[in-house]
């Protein structure tokens, strides 16, 4: 890929520490949220947005560019700048759209249903219908008070690091301990959310 | 721990045989408490992904925020919309590099004139840019640079009082206790943007922490130096390429 003409160096720099893990990612996506920061004035100017939904509809997108990117879904055919403001011009149009409601729903994971893909369509029926009536809410609330570590290693997880992985970015001896302590984690996230 | 939770947790991870996926399904159809809490495992992993991108999001606009554009800065017209303080932090990086190169032809002797020369080429004065957001920021960059080090050591510890998120009058008040040669404060502070800061991962703590104990030059200090460097090598941390050359001289 070094020497595309469609992929600018600075992208391949971004590009490469998005793919890994730690560190290296976070670098990578402060490196793409600073790039580009400037979308946010062109918001504001050509869809009259107030900064602040401006920024909202900028961070979604880099947010949205970000999934693509570590999920291995990006595919370099266009720059990032130009990958990144189509996303950013829809989450303006989301937003001039949706403007009566809750501007926090213009970003939304998909994990979900890229987690219901392994149930077969009969349990996943099930499994959607529950997963709907969960308080999200509550859940990021307890999760929240659940303290630092706890959270630190949902949040690991989450982001799609494996324990393996985990043990690089934290103090944890092995994945065998990370496994453990996160599914104690887990536990103490449901007792704390059925009992509160 | 708890079993179920382990059970379901191998399901979703993949490490289950084709058999054992199709009992889990049938376990979800026959089972309503089985099914619940493969639900709320799902639900408590995608809560956990809005939580993480709500932390990412606050940490773009604090990004945002300290580099001067957000509406505070409104009135500062003439700046490049561009002008980010990440982006300083880069260049400033790129300086570290080329200052980096050079010391490989100097290839000083002791710990202690590695710190102390990088002290003298990099904090002798600070960049106006650097994280120079609000003018009370720019006033004391100013005093440090025009020689008034501990006037600006009052006024960045004064910004801190009021802004504890703020890394870089934190940052600064380690570099003025360091001129001032206090290095008891000065690993304070570090070590304070160490701990309380780890979701900036463009963060110098552990490298100025790790000069500022080779410029004490304690007993004991060299040597935890030295596993601080090591620990910017390996976590490829701000200052990496000082760390690889320098820890050949310990």
């Amino acid at each position: 890929m070094k020497g595309s003409k469609l992929v600018p160096d600075a992208d391949l720099t971004i590009l490469a520490n998005l793919r890994q893990a730690g560190p290296a990612r976070r670098r990578g996506e402060e490196q793409l949220f600073t790039s580009y920061t400037y979308f946010i004035k062109k918001g504001m100017q050509k869809y009259s947005l107030p900064e602040e939904e401006a920024f909202d509809a900028y961070a979604d997108a880099v947010l949205s560019a970000i999934e693509t990117i570590t999920r291995g879904s990006f595919e370099g055919l266009s720059t990032l700048k130009t990958y990144l403001f189509g996303i950013f011009r829809n989450k303006c149009v989301d937003l001039l759209r949706k403007k009566a409601t809750n501007k926090s729903s213009v970003h939304r994971t998909i994990s979900i249903t890229d987690m219901l893909f392994f149930i077969s369509d009969s349990g996943k029926t099930v499994i959607q219908r529950l997963v709907e009536q969960a308080d999200r809410d509550t859940l990021k609330k307890r999760l929240n008070e659940l303290g630092g570590a706890c959270r630190q290693l949902l949040l690991l997880s989450a982001e799609g690091n494996t324990d393996k992985q985990i043990v690089e970015l934290t103090e944890y001896k092995t994945a065998a301990v990370v496994k453990t302590s996160r599914l104690r984690c887990l536990e103490k996230l449901r007792h704390l959310y059925k009992t509160i | 721990m708890d079993e179920t939770l382990e059970y379901i947790d191998d399901y979703f991870k993949g490490e289950f045989s084709p058999t054992q996926a199709v009992q889990f399904e049938r376990r979800i159809l026959e089972d309503p408490a089985f099914a619940g809490e493969v639900a709320f495992y799902l639900s408590a992993a995608e809560a956990a992904r809005d939580q993480l991108s709500e932390d990412k999001k606050t940490r773009f606009r604090e990004i945002y925020r300290l580099s001067g554009q957000g509406p505070a800065r409104q009135a500062d017209r003439r700046m490049p919309p561009v002008r980010k303080l990440w982006a300083a932090l880069s260049v400033a990086a790129v300086i570290l590099a080329i200052v980096a190169g050079w010391w490989l032809f100097l290839k000083p002797a002791t710990p202690q004139q590695l710190a102390d020369r990088f002290a003298r080429e990099n904090w002798k004065s600070l960049d106006l840019t650097m994280g120079a957001t609000v003018d009370s920021m720019q006033a004391a960059l100013r005093l440090y640079n025009d020689g008034q080090v501990r006037e600006a050591g009052i006024a960045f510890e004064k910004m801190v009082g009021s802004d504890s998120s703020n890394i870089f009058a934190k940052t600064y008040a380690g570099i003025v206790s360091f001129r001032l040669k206090d290095y008891d404060k000065a690993l304070f502070w570090f070590g304070l943007l160490e701990k309380k800061h780890k979701e900036y991962y463009v963060n110098p703590a552990k490298f100025y922490q790790a000069i500022t104990l080779m410029e004490r030059d304690h007993p004991g200090d060299k040597e935890q130096a030295r596993l601080l460097l090591q620990q910017v090598i390996e976590k490829d941390l701000d200052g990496k390429e000082f760390a690889q050359k320098w820890i050949k001289d310990f």
